[in-house]
């Protein structure tokens, strides 16, 4: 009777393209607004990701990773000092206001790298060599500092600005991440850093560690935390912290939220509705079969192997087109797009509730259908 | 099979399979990039980390000068070696070497005048003489003897007064002399000059932020390594270390322990400025090394990793571990 | 006569049945009892909602009725439970219906094979006995044709061959020529009586299509919820 159950699903093209179409609409739709929502949420903590290192230490109160709270300077070696730690670095990060040779004004992400390793540094460099920020005055820009800061025209290898009054040169562009806030991120030597930034007390931002090989990373941060004090993060747990930041102190949350659980609803609703209208007018075939003998328990298992086919080849087609979508909009980085597996997963596992959901009135529907309806 | 024969499976399967490519492209995180010289990594399984200054194992001297003034000539240049009173720089002298002249000058008009002095008291003498061998009471009066001799005795007062003139002119002159001669300042000791930071035709002021001059001992050299008072507790005495100078993190030089300073202290942060600014407190702890098979001078940042021991004893209360241990090198 | 001699295929006794409550309450089977004999071709006659669907509905065991007894082969209908009634329908009953009610997206051959593909027969074997069938309606070369590229009269042939297909015991046809012109509806009547009728079979035919009175056995006029009368037809003197 399976064969049966696909012969009439498949035999009606119009009615079959009609349904595969409101599936797949559906599913792209919630595939991609929920991709674009996590595309935000990893650009907020680009500035995490774009460092690349596992281990994250600085001031307990630590909110998100923009609100730098400065620690002591001994703290790299405190950091140092813990069991199961290979290395620890220190990181500066600060806000700075940098003067273009016309005049302008640009807010600038200060980050200042350890100079001896230069951990933290963008895999990626589009041009120029990253290890020439060892020369005197030189700096490195990210490409969207080069965008905001009025295009390649105005900004490129060896422009030379001032950030806090002091010369910078720019020495190589790299690739990264966009951020949310789209802030430019200037990259220079923590010990240079020091030089540009206005006098403060304590100056060390961040401390950047590693676990030694063969020992769990939590383990390591939960010895840190307790040996020193400080507050320690995986890098995971301090992409969440700033994930839940932002979620929570800005509007995002709520307004994408909104639109992403609208468009799911929407979307699911679409769905199961195409799906039971199918089975509504199949009603009459559905009688016959019933007539014939057929038991409710087979024409269930008929309905429900007619669902999920459907609800299957629309998930397959919807992910596909939504994935297009993605990689041809997103794929210069200027549009959030973040496909995930759990997204894909749960898109598939509501899709096939939503599909049995529609299947199932279509059985009760059926359960109750006089077969005498076929002698109308 | 019926499925398969439906163009709409297929595109769902290509969608799934592009999909699970595009997610396997897109989620494969990109490894951290290779650090450009490797990160200092510790050699023990437990440690103290600190970080350290290379100095000299007799502290270094800045060289003060006794005065301000101009400096006029510099006698060495960074590195060279030098003796115990060797002279270092010269300061503006002309004034005092004109005052010398004057002093100088006043000398033989005084030793004139002494001379004539003596001549005045030859004189007197002779009279005196004369007088007194003349027996006659009506040729000589008494009067006449005892106005002479009074002559002489003032005539020999007068002497003495220009002689003591004499020596305070003299005396003035080697003021004079000394003085100058303290404008060219010497080597307290030997040593080799770290640093000079004056040039000839600047002006030397009293208690310069930046010693004019470092005079240091860099034959011997030692680490000086601050340690966060929060881990004071962890450092034992005696526990070997082993530093590593920026940039070269996996060139370890093994440390031997000194002392430990007694006082903790403000740590400064060594960023280079003039100001320090004050952090935290830091112990210090000395270790003598053996010079490397590559160059470290004196002055350089090092990364310092103390082995400690594994369980922190927090029941029992150590000795002290500030017990001086300093072995002669 | 032979036929009353043998116990009846179908037993009806004393069947009641009525649609809605309260005022709105039309009583369709006002006690029916009615005999159908094995190999025998009745006609079910009668106006327009007089009953005649409803009674069909109730000896196939679709329709539950409030009041009688109805025994099928020997088999109580209302003793049964559900699920076993619908097996017991597959198993003994093939319908023919006015509309033909073929699947459109299967082809004649596996819309013939459907009631034996309920029964559970694999699908090759299924399909072979669906050609057999519709070789003997005379369709065997139209085998592969959609519902839809079939003729009228073609489908209801298709339908005929699929009533058959499990060899049922009782074969009822609701108006099976109703939607058919009269050429048409006389070569599905031939049909009917020549294939469907055999000595183990009912073949149950509701009309009101006076031209094919003549190709059944007995008529039974059912008129307002009553049998008002049942009268042998044509050849049976000989019988």
């Amino acid at each position: 009777m399976n064969y049966v159950a696909l012969k009439m699903l498949f035999g009606d093209r119009a009615k079959y393209l009609m349904l595969l179409c409101g599936l797949t609409f559906a599913v792209m739709l919630i595939v991609q607004q929920g991709s674009i929502f996590w595309g935000l949420m990893m650009w907020s903590q680009a500035n995490i990701s774009n460092l690349n290192v596992p281990i994250w230490v600085t001031d307990p109160g630590i909110a998100q990773v923009d609100e730098v709270k400065p620690i002591a300077s001994t703290g790299v070696d405190r950091v140092r000092s813990v069991d199961g730690v290979e290395w620890a670095v220190p990181l500066y990060k600060g806000l700075l206001r940098a003067r273009l040779a016309d005049g302008d004004y640009h807010q600038i992400t200060l980050t200042g790298l350890e100079s001896a390793t230069l951990i933290g540094r963008p895999a990626q460099i589009l041009e120029g060599r990253f290890e020439d920020i060892l020369q005197p005055d030189a700096v490195v820009l990210d490409q969207w500092a080069v965008e905001r800061m009025g295009g390649p025209a105005v900004v490129k290898v060896g422009t030379i600005f001032e950030l806090n009054d002091k010369l910078a040169r720019v020495v190589a562009i790299a690739k990264t991440q966009k951020s949310f806030t789209n802030i430019p991120v200037v990259y220079t030597t923590y010990e240079r850093a020091m030089r540009y930034v206005p006098r403060e007390r304590r100056t060390l931002s961040y401390v950047l560690a590693k676990a030694k090989d063969g020992v769990r990373v939590e383990d390591v941060v939960q010895r840190i935390r307790t040996q020193t004090g400080l507050g320690a993060f995986t890098e995971e747990e301090f992409g969440w912290k700033t994930i839940m930041w932002v979620l929570k102190n800005t509007g995002i949350g709520i307004n994408f939220g909104t639109t992403i659980l609208l468009g799911f609803i929407v979307g699911m609703a679409i769905a199961g509705q195409t799906f039971y209208l199918f089975t509504v007018e199949n009603l009459r075939q559905f009688g016959a079969l019933k007539a014939m003998g057929a038991s409710t328990f087979t024409l269930a298992r008929m309905i429900l192997l007619q669902a999920f086919t459907v609800g299957l080849t629309g998930y397959g087609v919807g992910i596909g087109l939504a994935t297009v979508f993605g990689f041809l909009t997103a794929s210069g980085g200027n549009l959030p797009f973040a496909e995930t597996w759990q997204l894909l997963l749960m898109v598939l596992v509501a899709l096939l509730a939503i599909c049995t959901f529609s299947a199932l009135i279509s059985i009760i529907k059926l359960a109750r259908l006089e077969p005498a309806i076929v002698f109308r | 099979m019926i499925i398969a024969k439906r163009l709409s499976i297929w595109i769902a399967l290509l969608g799934v399979g592009f999909t699970i490519w595009a997610l396997l492209g897109a989620n494969k995180k990109d490894p951290m990039p290779t650090p450009i010289s490797e990160p200092p990594r510790s050699p023990y399984d437990h440690v103290v980390a600190a970080s350290g200054i290379i100095e000299a194992v007799n502290e270094n001297v800045r060289i003060a000068p006794p005065v301000a003034g101009l400096i006029t000539k510099m006698f060495v240049k960074v590195g060279d070696q030098v003796t115990t009173q060797a002279p270092l720089f010269q300061l503006d002298d002309r004034e005092l070497r004109a005052q010398l002249l004057t002093r100088e000058a006043a000398i033989p008009p005084l030793q004139a005048q002494i001379d004539e002095q003596n001549y005045k008291i030859g004189d007197l003498e002779t009279q005196l003489h004369r007088l007194q061998s003349v027996h006659d009471e009506r040729a000589v009066s008494e009067d006449d003897l005892k106005r002479t001799w009074y002559a002489l005795e003032m005539a020999k007062r007068g002497g003495q007064r220009l002689q003591a003139s004499l020596k305070q002119a003299m005396a003035q002159r080697d003021e004079a002399a000394i003085l100058l001669n303290r404008l060219t300042v010497r080597a307290p000791r030997s040593g080799t000059i770290l640093q000079i930071n004056v040039r000839a035709g600047e002006y030397a002021t009293l208690g310069p932020s930046e010693p004019l001059m470092l005079l240091g001992e860099t034959g011997q050299l030692q680490v000086r390594a601050d340690i966060d008072e929060v881990n004071a507790p962890l450092v034992t005495p005696q526990a070997g270390g082993t530093a590593s100078i920026k940039s070269l993190a996996d060139r370890k030089i093994p440390l031997t322990f000194v002392r430990i300073e007694p006082y903790v202290i403000p740590k400064k942060s060594l960023t280079g400025e003039n100001t320090e600014r004050v952090d935290t407190r830091v112990l210090q702890v000395i270790y003598r090394f053996e010079r490397p098979s590559f160059p470290v001078y004196a002055g350089q940042q090092v990364d310092v990793f103390i082995e400690r021991q594994p369980s922190r004893t927090t029941g029992e209360t150590p000795s002290s571990p500030v017990t001086p241990t300093e072995r002669p090198l | 006569m032979d036929h009353h001699s043998q116990s009846a295929a179908v037993r009806a006794r004393g069947i009641v049945k009525s649609f809605g409550t309260g005022d709105t309450q039309v009583t369709v089977l006002k006690g029916i009892d009615l005999d159908i004999y094995l190999g025998e071709l009745l006609l079910l006659v009668g106006e327009s909602g007089g009953g005649k669907t409803t009674l069909l509905s109730a000896i196939a065991g679709i329709l539950d009725i409030d009041a009688g007894d109805i025994d099928v082969l020997g088999v109580p209908l209302s003793a049964l439970p559900a699920g076993r009634r619908t097996q017991f329908r597959g198993q003994t009953m093939g319908f023919i219906y006015q509309q033909f009610n073929l699947l459109p997206a299967l082809t004649a051959a596996e819309n013939v094979a459907v009631p034996l593909l309920i029964q559970g027969v694999g699908r090759a074997e299924a399909l072979r006995r669906a050609r057999i069938l519709l070789d003997r309606v005379g369709l065997g070369e139209r085998a592969e044709f959609l519902p839809k590229n079939l003729s009228g009269g073609q489908q209801q042939r298709v339908a005929i061959a699929r009533a058959l297909v499990n060899e049922p015991r009782l074969l009822i046809c609701d108006e099976p020529t109703a939607a058919l012109d009269g050429p048409n509806g006389q070569k599905i009547m031939e049909l009917l009586r020549d294939v469907g009728r055999s000595p183990d079979r009912c073949v149950i035919v509701v009309t009101h299509d006076s031209r094919i009175f003549h190709f059944g056995d007995r008529m039974a006029n059912l008129t307002d919820g009553r049998i008002v009368g049942i009268e042998r037809i044509g050849q049976e003197g000989t019988v």
